[in-house]
């Protein structure tokens, strides 16, 4: 019921994203010498390095699985509003067969940094006569097998979801959303549980003592927080080089709200874990926490709420910031340099119980990992036009907030 | 480039031939009325439950809170699992006038003023609990009125009981001043029909001097933004405070960080179940049908469906954990809950919480209505067995083997539990008397409007 007259009622086609050859080489060049200043890192301190190994891929993981869940979310609940944004997100996810052999490279760096690899004589649980999980779980091949069972299938899924989103611009495939939209309700499932575990496993046993339930669901709120901040900021980028329509301003709005609603979550997560881990006060919890704030640490665990939560969330409360495109980068690069530090934060104090700030083997691998996932990302908004033009709800999408 | 527009728009959520007349006529009528037999049939009932209630706690009142099947060491059962169920029953009702307005959920108009009121009810319908548990509650006013440290007999700040006492107050504050705004309206609308002339002055003192014009209505929606705001973070932190009750303390099966999340999840989970429960049959009777129609329903379902998931993740999450972290505590508490002494009552809340929600994967299940009601009851009493599992089991298997004991209710834990149902419904039946059951200026909002439509007939 709209009062406007200029309800747009065709779709037109913007094609493929134009993005010179200049800027892809870029990334690669961007990877490639981060790939160099690592080598240099791991011969200088290999434990060093392959914690930022973790640390970075993990990073663009996160992002593009942010992307296909984000996808899969909006095909799931039936969304009408966010169909012309898909493609970022889909972009996003193309990153992960990449990940998948990344991820079977790591196996390389699981005896360095993970403690219960070399067995659990230094690992005493409470008592030593109750049945050891942990042998079994945190045991090589089963740990790197289920993480890399679950990347393909998480792949398989995503590839699958894209390529019928993608077949549709050329013809009337009304069916395949249909077929979508089941696809992404197996995919939601699916992820929820091996999501979890894959934090559990990756993060969580860093700390093979150490456990808490709500771990699965704040490596998620990170994960979900850095996605939609990911696709802020592309979709700011796409729509001042005109490969988005100009009109999608209500979408970046929305995609504000989102932001702003995912500080307060992300937050929410991270303060009901730390607070009940200090409030009951018992040691096989609270040393995780201990590590975390002493020899310097707290310093960058005060940036997690500042980064995450007060900047998001303080800047963004007015609805008039939602629609500043400038404000919305400098919370989605906040965000997004916050999850980094998350990880960081996360990985890092096991071994080095002294505050280290980011050495060259971090910052090559960032390079690395970043140039790569910005050019498979970029690869793909190449090749494929930048609206979905033959999803059933485009033109409900192109007219929302209109 | 494809052009092709093959997507139908939805069909309306309420069909074309509701006419804003229709609407007004519709929902006003029964708060016009003399009630009907069925009516009467059911508030009867509820009189009834409540009447058990009242004797139970008469009798309580007269020889203690002895008379509870307390014992050492599970000092807490009935009463904070019904409280616990109570304050949960309530977040529905504020998710759907508060979130879902803030997510631009067109569908919510249909539902939202009921569950606001049920909401209101539950919460009133909790806090019995607490105030009977203090075995002599006229004393307990000397001390909490009109604020807890009034008589400088300072309380635990440290406490979440405390910070319980904060957000419940809150949360029912804000709950219902959101709840009376939407009416002013409506009732502005039953004050202009109304033929009395008693009830033209009460409907025209509560309107507060509504007169529809476009400056009223501009801070009226002004309003309403900000209180959805105000109430949207109520709808976490009341069950997230209550989830601390227990999971602050070290108790294993209590203390667990994923709580919070997950009792904000079971929380609206339950809370659309007995939003279901009450609506359903009050469609019925009131003729509602055409304003809450089936799609309405179904998205209900479909969020119970989605919460009960959530739920069931945290079950999941809390069984592996146990496992996985080597806690000898943990791992017996959480396999004693499975096979031990309350083994049926754990079995049957993951049955009802965890297994019979899925049939909403059906849309053939999402949209009978026979099967979701027994859907919604079915969860209602899993999320009631989950707080006693939760409580219960911990408490009756401790640390020290020489402590344990096992609770068995009383014939007046029983009568206060079906009283509260008893006083729950009987404030809902006396609701949807006094009161329009539907957002009357909302729903006509979503109409399908052909031009020049006038609200009145003629």
């Amino acid at each position: 019921m709209s009062f406007h007259n200029d309800k747009i009622t065709q779709v037109i086609d913007p094609g493929p994203w134009k993005i010179p050859s200049k800027v892809t080489n870029l990334f690669i060049a961007i990877a490639l010498f981060g790939a160099i200043l690592w080598v240099i890192g791991l011969l200088t301190n290999p434990l060093r390095a392959w914690s930022a190994y973790l640390i970075n891929f993990l990073f663009v993981y996160f992002l593009a699985l942010s992307g296909i869940l984000f996808t899969a979310i909006q095909y799931m609940t039936n969304a009408k509003w966010s169909p012309v944004l898909r493609r970022i997100p889909e972009g996003m996810s193309s990153f992960l067969p990449i990940a998948f052999l990344f991820l079977a490279i790591f196996w390389l760096g699981i005896p360095k940094l993970y403690d219960w690899f070399d067995g659990w004589e230094n690992f005493h649980g409470l008592t030593s006569d109750i049945k050891r999980s942990k042998v079994t779980w945190l045991s090589q091949p089963f740990f790197s097998v289920r993480l890399l069972f679950f990347l393909a299938i998480w792949i398989l899924l995503a590839k699958w979801i894209v390529a019928n989103s993608i077949k549709q611009d050329n013809a009337a495939l009304p069916h395949l959303t249909k077929f979508n939209t089941k696809l992404s309700i197996v995919f939601t499932i699916f992820f929820a549980i091996s999501f979890s575990i894959t934090s559990y496993d990756l993060l969580m046993s860093l700390e093979p003592n150490w456990f808490s339930t709500m771990f699965g669901v704040y490596v998620f709120s990170g994960l979900f927080q850095s996605g939609i901040a990911a696709i802020t900021i592309i979709a700011i980028f796409a729509r001042r080089q005109d490969a988005l329509p100009l009109t999608i301003k209500g979408h970046i709005r929305d995609l504000g709200g989102f932001l702003f609603a995912l500080s307060a979550f992300m937050s929410y997560i991270g303060f009901c874990q730390f607070m009940l881990i200090w409030y009951a006060n018992l040691p096989e919890e609270t040393f995780y926490y201990i590590k975390r704030t002493q020899e310097g640490w707290w310093f960058i665990t005060l940036l997690l709420p500042l980064l995450k939560f007060v900047i998001p969330f303080v800047l963004l409360m007015p609805s008039q910031a939602k629609k500043n495109e400038k404000l919305l980068l400098f919370v989605s690069v906040c965000i997004i340099l916050g999850e980094w530090i998350d990880i960081y934060w996360m990985v890092l104090p096991t071994h080095f119980s002294k505050i280290t700030l980011p050495g060259i083997a971090d910052i090559g691998g960032l390079l690395f990992f970043v140039g790569l996932f910005c050019y498979t990302a970029f690869s793909f908004y190449k090749k494929h036009s930048m609206v979905p033009t033959g999803d059933p709800k485009i033109l409900t999408s192109l007219n929302w907030g209109a | 480039m494809s052009t092709t527009n093959v997507y139908q728009t939805e069909a309306p959520l309420i069909q074309e031939t509701v006419t804003m007349n229709k609407v007004t006529e519709t929902i006003l009528a029964p708060t016009e009325r003399l009630p009907s037999n069925g009516w009467w049939a059911m508030f009867l009932t509820a009189n009834g439950l409540l009447l058990i209630g009242v004797l139970s706690v008469a009798i309580q009142m007269w020889r203690g809170v002895g008379v509870w099947g307390l014992n050492h060491p599970i000092g807490w059962a009935f009463d904070i699992t019904n409280f616990v169920f109570w304050i949960g029953i309530g977040h529905a009702g504020t998710l759907i006038s508060a979130i879902l307005f803030l997510l631009r959920q067109k569908w919510r108009t249909s539902i939202n003023r009921s569950a606001e009121a049920m909401t209101i009810f539950a919460v009133m319908t909790a806090l019995v609990f607490p105030l009977l548990h203090t075995g002599r509650p006229w004393l307990a006013a000397f001390w909490l009125l009109p604020y807890p440290s009034e008589r400088l007999l300072w309380v635990n700040f440290r406490s979440p009981l405390l910070w319980d006492v904060f957000a419940v107050t809150t949360y029912f504050t804000i709950s219902l001043c959101f709840w009376f705004t939407g009416l002013i309206p409506d009732i502005a609308a039953m004050r202009d029909r109304a033929k009395g002339k008693i009830r033209k002055k009460i409907l025209g003192f509560l309107s507060l001097g509504w007169s529809g014009t476009m400056t009223q209505w501009m801070h009226f929606e002004k309003a309403y933004l900000l209180f959805a705001g105000l109430a949207t973070p109520l709808v976490l932190s009341v069950h997230t405070i209550v989830s601390f009750d227990f999971a602050t303390s070290i108790m294993p099966g209590w203390h667990t960080t994923i709580f919070p999340p997950y009792f904000v999840a079971g929380a609206i989970f339950g809370g659309f179940a007995m939003v279901m429960v009450l609506l359903v049959p009050m469609r019925k009777l009131f003729g509602l049908e055409e304003v809450i129609t089936i799609k309405h329903l179904e998205y209900m379902n479909k969020i119970m469906l989605a919460t009960g998931m959530m739920v069931t993740y945290a079950y999941a999450s809390e069984f592996f954990m146990a496992w996985y972290s080597e806690n000898q505590y943990e791992r017996f508490i959480f396999s004693n809950r499975l096979t031990g002494h309350y083994w049926w009552s754990v079995w049957l809340m993951i049955l009802c919480n965890a297994v019979i929600p899925q049939l909403f994967w059906f849309k053939k299940f999402r949209t009978s209505i026979p099967v979701m009601y027994f859907v919604a009851i079915a969860i209602n009493v899993g999320m009631w067995f989950e707080r006693f599992n939760i409580i219960v089991t911990s408490l009756s298997q401790d640390f020290l083997p020489a402590n344990w004991d096992f609770y068995s209710p009383t014939k007046y834990d029983f009568g206060i539990t079906i009283g509260s149902f008893g006083l729950f419904f009987t404030l809902f039946l006396l609701f949807v008397r006094v009161l329009p059951t539907l957002s009357l200026a909302e729903v006509k909002s979503i109409l399908v409007k052909p031009a020049g439509e006038k609200h009145r007939k003629g």
